[in-house]
């Protein structure tokens, strides 16, 4: 292209040349996080394969994907907090009580299925809207409004069922969440639009790019014309939607809406957005990355699966995970400062 | 008062036959790009209070660090008593009995005065629990001379700033200190707080204890101290005896230079005003009435909390106004964000810029189109091609040194990352440019580049607000100069008037009102 005539000076830090190919490709692999999230995705695949006869069948991939397809949306909606600087504690909750406000609109309210998603969907609104708030305006750090939230959804999840499911959702419901078109279940599909889509919007999107300044330095966003506040609050909103679209179709899915249902996501979503490259402090990261990080994490838990260690033990390798994942982040950025 | 106490120090200077509680011999220091101390000697004798005085950059806050360990020297010596010492970090000088009270004092305001004394030496029983009693009483005994009523048993931050001040000299007193550094401990307290402080410091020198006061109020450094040092670029100035000199005198120390760089031509015509401010108050400035004129530099300066980088921010919509009005081309304007001064041609170029500009872990292209994101997208999507092209002009015309224009700005030098945040402006064409001390931090290259990037533009018709507290810088930018102190502009000069004299006589407040026409008469 036009080229310009300025010749590199010697005071820009260059990487060195004098390196081997091999090394390049390495060093290649780990600085782009995606393909060093692919590379150890394939590493404990072929793992797994060699040591047990279960893992390489399609019945067990469509298996893990069903698994972890509602968290993938959690998993989007998280990551445009976690790249604006901010982050939201209270998405197990608040796809609980999503489930159950739509799961009552359809058996006691006697609600069309659109009107009892749109109530549903609405819980996502509200909890949004007052995390963003209390963020924004009353600028209490995001641990502390969403800890609260956390609290409070349960609370509301618990207290309006008296800790009892709501069941008896109508087969027609429980479509959305169990039906399948040409053998793919359905909510595998839901999952892969909107994560193309929000990978694109982060992508190429305009408004979606600003979030990437805020986080990399708010007031330098700030001064750069950006309304900070704003931006933070519309991603509590989309990621309380993503959250509550995810608990309503769960429900759908198990045909009831449990109160103590995805007690502890918030720590496998966030988990996973680490590992697939953002930074708590913002800034970073991809939608394609952060899955990676989720399909990683719920490899694990099919190894504990086929491994037959029990399902009690997986919050340990979870949280072993989340902080060596981060310690190996802060240890990089610290090399690279120096 | 300190008639005595000035006697007494003329003798000791004049026979020298004490050892200087400390001093510093030689002292160089040195920061990439520039040299912060050039051979310093600096000594400071028993029961002397001791201004340090010097334009911002001059050194001063260097060599009171140096002092106090916060610093490391590159070269020259440093003693103690007459021992020759290395001071590694603050806690050894406190060991030696330096202590030092910053400005952002280091205190707990949520512990009470008396542990805030005794932050590292309670009194204990056996068991070692803190008699609290004790330290009470002994609280209460260490303020009784300060004059001021002070509760030893209630939380530090219900009482105000001077307070705390003194709180913080009472602890470095319970330490043993022997030499005091204050660094402009007034800057936060009022007028009766100050003369406490004096009586207080004053008290201090009858015990014998040795006062390093930095200021730049030169009021206060003629009503308290003994002798005065002036650091000027790094260098020592002179020391002299307060009762010797005058305040101008002073002023002519710390300014005094040859202008040996060159700057751009100037092109001097000043055409529409662009800029109104009329009456403007916010946090730390008040009632500023200020007008910048297409084609002209206007330079502001002021010294350290001035409130020039405060109005510079009212001014961006970064911080509300509280009163007053903002005219942009003869028109009244509303300004409540950054966004809405960028619609109305406005550009800011901050004074911290790896906090307040860059996105320093982004690329020169993120950086640079962030301000005109909107015209270099479609309606939804944003247009790499165009970015990329965006930039790579902006790399060429402002020759800024990259490897390609995906390097994170991060790895830039200052010189190359403050072209980046010229760059991300100029690509909108402004009307306006306000630049809070652009050169602040650079080699002396990309100075020069800047200075011309900052004339360039004055002469295609832009308005320059260029804020700087370097003398020399706008000795050679200024079309005219406004000078604030305490929040207010109190003096506009033009390009023939403005001497570096007088423009420090009217930042330290030392000019008379008469010698020129009213600032309102002049915009």
């Amino acid at each position: 292209m036009n080229n310009p005539s300025i010749p590199a000076s010697t005071e820009v830090v260059m990487p060195e040349t004098s390196r081997s190919p091999v090394k390049e490709l390495l060093s290649s692999i780990l600085r782009v996080r995606e393909i060093f999230m692919i590379v150890l995705i394939l590493v404990m695949g072929i793992a797994m394969s060699i040591f047990s006869p279960y893992f390489l069948n399609t019945a067990n991939f469509i298996a893990i994907m069903r698994g972890f397809s509602m968290e993938a949306l959690v998993v989007v909606g998280m990551s445009t907090l976690l790249i604006a600087g901010a982050f939201d504690l209270s998405v197990g909750s608040v796809m609980a009580l999503s489930g159950i406000i739509a799961a009552w609109l359809l058996t006691e309210g006697n609600m069309s299925f659109p009107l009892a998603m749109l109530g549903g969907l609405g819980v996502g609104l509200l909890t949004g809207t007052i995390n963003g708030l209390i963020v924004t305006r009353i600028k209490v750090n995001p641990l502390i409004a969403t800890l609260g939230m956390m609290s409070v959804a349960r609370g509301i999840a618990l207290g309006f069922t008296e800790g009892k499911p709501v069941i008896n959702i109508p087969k027609g419901f429980a479509f959305l969440g169990q039906g399948s078109v040409f053998g793919v279940p359905l909510i595998i599909i839901y999952m892969l639009v909107i994560v193309v889509i929000a990978d694109i919007l982060l992508r190429r999107g305009r408004s979606f790019r600003q979030l990437y300044y805020v986080g990399s330095s708010s007031n330098s966003a700030r001064l750069s014309g950006i309304h900070v506040d704003r931006v933070v609050f519309l991603a509590y909103i989309a990621s309380g939607l993503l959250t509550a679209l995810a608990g309503v179709i769960s429900m759908a899915r198990l045909t009831s809406g449990v109160p103590t249902a995805f007690a502890g996501v918030e720590l496998r979503i966030i988990a996973a957005c680490v590992i697939g490259g953002m930074s708590l402090s913002g800034g970073e990261g991809t939608i394609v990355g952060a899955i990676l990080g989720l399909v990683f994490m719920a490899l694990v838990t099919n190894a504990l699966t086929l491994f037959g260690v029990s399902i009690y033990w997986e919050g340990v390798v979870t949280g072993t995970i989340l902080t060596l994942a981060v310690s190996f982040d802060m240890l990089s950025r610290r090399r690279l400062k120096a | 008062m300190p008639q005595p106490a000035l006697a007494r120090i003329g003798g000791i200077a004049l026979s020298m036959n004490e050892t200087p509680l400390i001093e510093a011999r030689a002292i160089t220091k040195s920061f990439p790009g520039t040299l912060a101390l050039d051979k310093v000697d600096f000594q400071l004798m028993p029961g002397e209070i001791h201004a340090l005085v010097g334009e911002n950059g001059a050194g001063k806050s260097t060599l009171m660090l140096v002092m106090a360990g916060v610093y490391q020297p590159d070269s020259g010596e440093l003693l103690v008593s007459g021992q020759p010492v290395k001071i590694r970090d603050p806690q050894e000088a406190q060991v030696l009995g330096i202590s030092t009270v910053f400005q952002d004092l280091a205190l707990a305001p949520m512990m009470s005065v008396a542990e805030n004394v005794f932050t590292n030496s309670q009194p204990v029983n056996k068991v070692g629990f803190v008699r609290f009693h004790d330290m009470y009483k002994a609280t209460a005994e260490a303020l009784k001379d300060f004059d001021v009523k002070i509760n030893p048993q209630t939380p530090l931050y219900l009482y105000n700033v001077a307070v705390q001040q003194i709180v913080e000299i009472a602890r470095a007193i319970q330490r043993n200190a022997k030499i005091l550094i204050f660094d402009e401990p007034t800057s936060a307290i009022g007028e009766r707080e100050t003369e406490r402080l004096f009586n207080c410091l004053q008290q201090l020198r009858e015990q014998g204890l040795g006062i390093i006061y930095v200021s730049h109020k030169l009021d206060e450094v003629f009503a308290i101290s003994d002798r005065v040092t002036v650091l000027k670029d790094g260098k020592l100035v002179g020391t002299v005896k307060t009762s010797e000199t005058n305040k101008d005198a002073i002023v002519h120390m710390m300014v005094g230079r040859e202008l040996n760089r060159l700057y751009p031509q100037r092109d001097g015509g000043r055409r529409e005003p662009v800029l109104e401010v009329k009456n403007l108050s916010g946090h730390r400035y008040s009632d500023v009435h200020l007008t910048v004129h297409s084609g002209e530099i206007l330079c502001l300066f002021g010294l350290t909390g001035s409130g020039r980088t405060e109005l510079a921010q009212g001014i961006f919509g970064n911080e509300p106004i509280s009163g007053g009005e903002i005219l942009v081309e003869n028109k009244p304007v509303q300004i409540r964000h950054p966004s809405d001064a960028m619609e109305l041609g406005m550009a800011y170029i901050p004074e911290d810029r790896k906090r307040d500009g860059l996105f320093l872990e982004k690329t020169l292209r993120e950086n640079i189109v962030v301000t005109c994101l909107r015209a270099l997208s479609g309606l939804v999507f944003i247009n790499p091609a165009r970015q990329e092209a965006k930039a790579r002009e902006s790399i060429t015309t402002l020759q800024i040194r990259a490897s390609s224009i995906e390097q994170r700005v991060t790895s830039l030098s200052g010189g190359n990352q403050q072209k980046v945040m010229f760059a991300k402006w100029l690509a909108r064409n402004p009307k306006l440019l306000i630049a809070d001390e652009p050169t602040r931090g650079i080699d002396v290259g990309a100075k020069a580049e800047v200075h011309t990037l900052l004339r360039q533009l004055a002469n295609q018709g832009a308005a320059v607000l260029l804020i700087s507290s370097e003398l020399p810088e706008i000795m050679g930018m200024n079309d005219r100069t406004a000078v604030m102190r305490e929040g207010r502009v109190v003096g506009i000069l033009d390009h023939i008037e403005a001497t570096q004299e007088r423009i420090a006589a009217f930042a330290l407040g030392t000019y008379e009102d008469e010698k020129l026409p009213r600032v309102e008469d002049r915009l």
